[in-house]
């Protein structure tokens, strides 16, 4: 959408909106359009910033930057008590000294509705709702299902043109969940008017949404239908997040074919802005089985369960563990071929763009045995035997080239490693997590078979005999050295 | 079905030291020296109306002011930071750290008559007043000692109300003062009751302050002669605490009935 599109039928515009805490930066530059009566779901992990564009629009934050717009009017600086929105809080917020009818009731008698229209509107909120019989009841002995439900009454019943609605799902049980999830999009439909919905649970968005937002580490990732998310996600991190995925580190000589696990698959796409890395994303049902002649690259399988509609495979292919759904099955250590069509092999551009951490630094000291470097603030000292060059060539000040493998960084609690930084983004890609792990100075690569709990901050540790260095004095000794790794 | 053997020791000790002395309270009430029933020492309590009529008087306007003051003393408070919470906290329990009967002679000190209020007037070119042995002394000690048991239990409803009640109610179209007046003041109701009785019932009864800062009398005083003054009464003596009691009681009720659904079971 683009800002000269015609602004009738947008309800909330946000414009290079930025929030932070503490100087800590929450959104960043977010630019988003919401068109009016439509089901919006801000979808992303915790701490990625959907909650807090959910509180700017109901104005209990105000902006650090950017504008907030409702139709054409600015409203930055209006109070939620004038904002012709309503919202359904996390916790849902009732009110305890209320009983059911009163908590619907509270924002008709604020607006001074007449006594015999607040009767009435109460009484169809509740009906809709499914609460009806409950009116007397003081809200502490509702069931949080039915707690959740005077929540929505209560938004609803003022009859705003936006409800925003803040993980209202996220106390249920699946059960519950899954009901109310159908119950919400129908009174969206009924009552006519826009949501904004915020969740972490990628399968609620996809069920209720017309358009989801995608978001991670305050930004946004990818604005679209559902389809359009799980069908062409827009990078690696959509495409994990949003249902099952492969995802590969692959690599793209030419265009239109990709190369993963010693095979080459066709694909319809270029490669991204010339790049010769790139991510390759397959969708667990998209991979047919097929014997080991016809497929395009051929694996081991390892297990196989089935799900009731299809059967889940792991396949092991070049060491990379496959996922694939599929009806055919095959039985646990059977060799099969894999085929996937061009259409369903997604590349997109890596989000990391090399392989490895090659850090310029330099010497900071050096003694008859060791020299030491920073890196971060942290000094590292190595013997000068790993330098493989003649000891006298290396001096304080002496340019080096500092590579971190990214399978030798492990993550440690915060203030326990020998930096920290800002885990960014954490995605497996079917033999280990890739995380992206940002500093104050740089953006690290890190390959590991732990797990980590993605937009927190971390402790960063690398052994010191693991750290590959050459010395950048001249020319000819740097292509002596050669690749390490 | 909750064991009930750990309640033991605490029904021990409130037979021992609740039931059996309030049963003491009611026995001597209704008997004579010589331990025959009696309803005189009702009747000689009679003669102390006015002496009743002062104690509930001045203990309703201590509790009254100590209300008005604290309420808004303990909302200002919830609004500071944490640590400047904390420190009021503090300040508010440390006089309770003194000595009851120095405050008072202290307080002395301050009201009477060559006191150091008076000498300050006259400092100043103003008339003496006559501060002590009023009313009025006795009300301001009674306020200076029971503040804190008003605004503790007040700031501690305030400050568990959540931040996204008040949320819901500006998101539902409340301005500041509606938010007050349907969300905060509301759910605050236990706390005022809680600080209403642990102020009012004191001040009924309390004894020393009037005695040496007001008129003369208050019940408590009254209560205290006739245990152990120059001729002891224990008939007459328990006769008065126990309708001083009942009154409390009643007045206690008609407060909780003001609110019966959120604070009826916090008293009595």
């Amino acid at each position: 959408m683009t800002k000269n599109e015609s602004c009738s039928d947008i309800l909330v515009r946000l414009t290079d909106l930025c929030k932070s805490f503490d100087g800590e930066d929450v959104l960043k530059n977010i630019n988003l359009y919401i068109k009016d009566k439509t089901f919006v779901t801000l979808l992303g992990p915790s701490g990625c910033g959907k909650t807090t564009i959910l509180r700017l629009i109901g104005g209990f934050e105000s902006p650090t930057s950017g504008d907030i717009y409702f139709g054409n009017t600015k409203v930055n600086d209006v109070p939620p008590h004038k904002r012709p929105v309503n919202t359904v809080f996390q916790k849902y917020a009732l009110f305890p000294h209320l009983n059911v009818y009163e908590n619907v009731a509270f924002g008709l008698r604020i607006k001074k509705t007449p006594q015999k229209e607040i009767d009435e509107k109460v009484k169809k909120m509740l009906a809709m709702v499914d609460l009806k019989g409950y009116e007397k009841r003081p809200v502490a002995k509702l069931s949080g299902g039915q707690q959740q439900r005077v929540a929505i009454a209560r938004a609803l019943v003022n009859m705003p043109k936006l409800l925003l609605l803040d993980e209202p799902l996220g106390a249920l049980d699946l059960k519950l969940r899954k009901d109310m999830q159908l119950e919400l999009k129908m009174i969206q439909q009924q009552a006519n008017i826009t949501f904004i919905y915020v969740t972490h649970d990628q399968e609620e968005a996809l069920t209720m949404s017309d358009v989801i937002v995608v978001m991670k580490s305050g930004t946004i990732q990818q604005i679209g239908t559902p389809e359009s998310i799980y069908n062409e996600p827009a990078n690696a991190f959509v495409a994990d997040f949003i249902g099952e995925a492969n995802i590969f580190n692959a690599v793209m000589d030419e265009d239109y074919k990709v190369k993963v696990c010693g095979g080459t698959i066709d694909c319809v796409d270029k490669r991204p802005d010339g790049d010769r890395l790139v991510d390759l994303v397959i969708r667990p049902e998209d991979i047919e089985v097929t014997s080991p002649e016809k497929g395009i690259l051929t694996g081991l399988v390892t297990s196989s369960m089935f799900k009731g509609v299809h059967y889940e495979m792991n396949v092991d292919c070049g060491g990379y563990t496959w996922l694939i759904h599929s009806t055919v099955t095959a039985s646990v250590g059977e060799t099969i071929g894999m085929y996937v069509t061009p259409e369903n092999t997604h590349i997109m551009k890596r989000m990391f763009p090399t392989e490895s951490n090659v850090i310029a630094s330099s010497v900071s000291s050096v003694d008859e045995e060791s020299f030491s470097f920073e890196i971060e603030d942290h000094k590292y000292t190595l013997p000068l035997s790993v330098l493989g060059c003649d000891p006298k060539d290396i001096l304080e000040g002496s340019r080096i080239s500092v590579e971190f493998s990214p399978y030798d960084m492990e993550i440690v609690p915060e203030d326990e490693g020998d930096f920290n930084g800002f885990l960014d983004s954490v995605i497996w890609k079917n033999k280990y997590n890739e995380m992206i792990v940002i500093t104050d100075e740089r953006r690290y690569l890190i390959e590991t078979l732990n797990d980590e709990q993605v937009s927190t901050d971390v402790g960063i540790r690398i052994s010191p005999e693991k750290i590959n260095v050459k010395l950048l004095a001249d020319k000819n000794s740097d292509e002596s050295e050669g690749e390490k790794n | 079905m909750k064991s009930t053997k750990p309640l033991y020791p605490y029904i021990v000790w409130m037979v021992l030291f609740t039931i059996i002395p309030l049963g003491l309270v009611v026995y001597y009430s209704f008997t004579d020296r010589d331990g025959n029933f009696t309803f005189n020492n009702f009747l000689n309590i009679t003669k102390l109306t006015e002496v009743y009529a002062d104690s509930l008087r001045m203990a309703f306007f201590a509790t009254l002011i100590c209300l008005l003051v604290a309420y808004p003393f303990a909302y200002i408070m919830t609004k500071t930071k944490v640590n400047t919470q904390r420190m009021m906290n503090m300040l508010i329990m440390l006089p309770m750290w003194m000595n009851f009967l120095l405050r008072i002679y202290s307080w002395i000190t301050l009201l009477e008559n060559n006191g150091i209020i008076n000498n300050i007037l006259v400092a100043l070119g103003f008339e003496r007043q006559t501060l002590i042995n009023t009313d009025g002394a006795v009300i301001t000690v009674m306020i200076y000692n029971y503040l804190p048991f008003m605004i503790i239990p007040i700031y501690n409803v305030l400050s568990k109300i959540e931040n996204s009640l008040i949320e819901a109610g500006q998101d539902l179209g409340c301005n500041t003062f509606e938010i007050f007046r349907r969300i905060i003041f509301p759910l605050s109701i236990p706390g005022v009751i809680t600080g209403i009785t642990m102020v009012f019932v004191p001040a009924a009864s309390t004894f020393v302050i009037s005695q040496r800062l007001g008129r003369g009398m208050m019940i408590g005083d009254a209560i205290e002669q006739y245990y152990v003054g120059n001729s002891p009464d224990l008939g007459t003596g328990s006769m008065l605490s126990l309708v001083l009691m009942v009154v409390i009681i009643i007045s206690m009720a008609v407060v909780n009935h003001l609110d019966k659904d959120e604070a009826g079971s916090m008293l009595i």
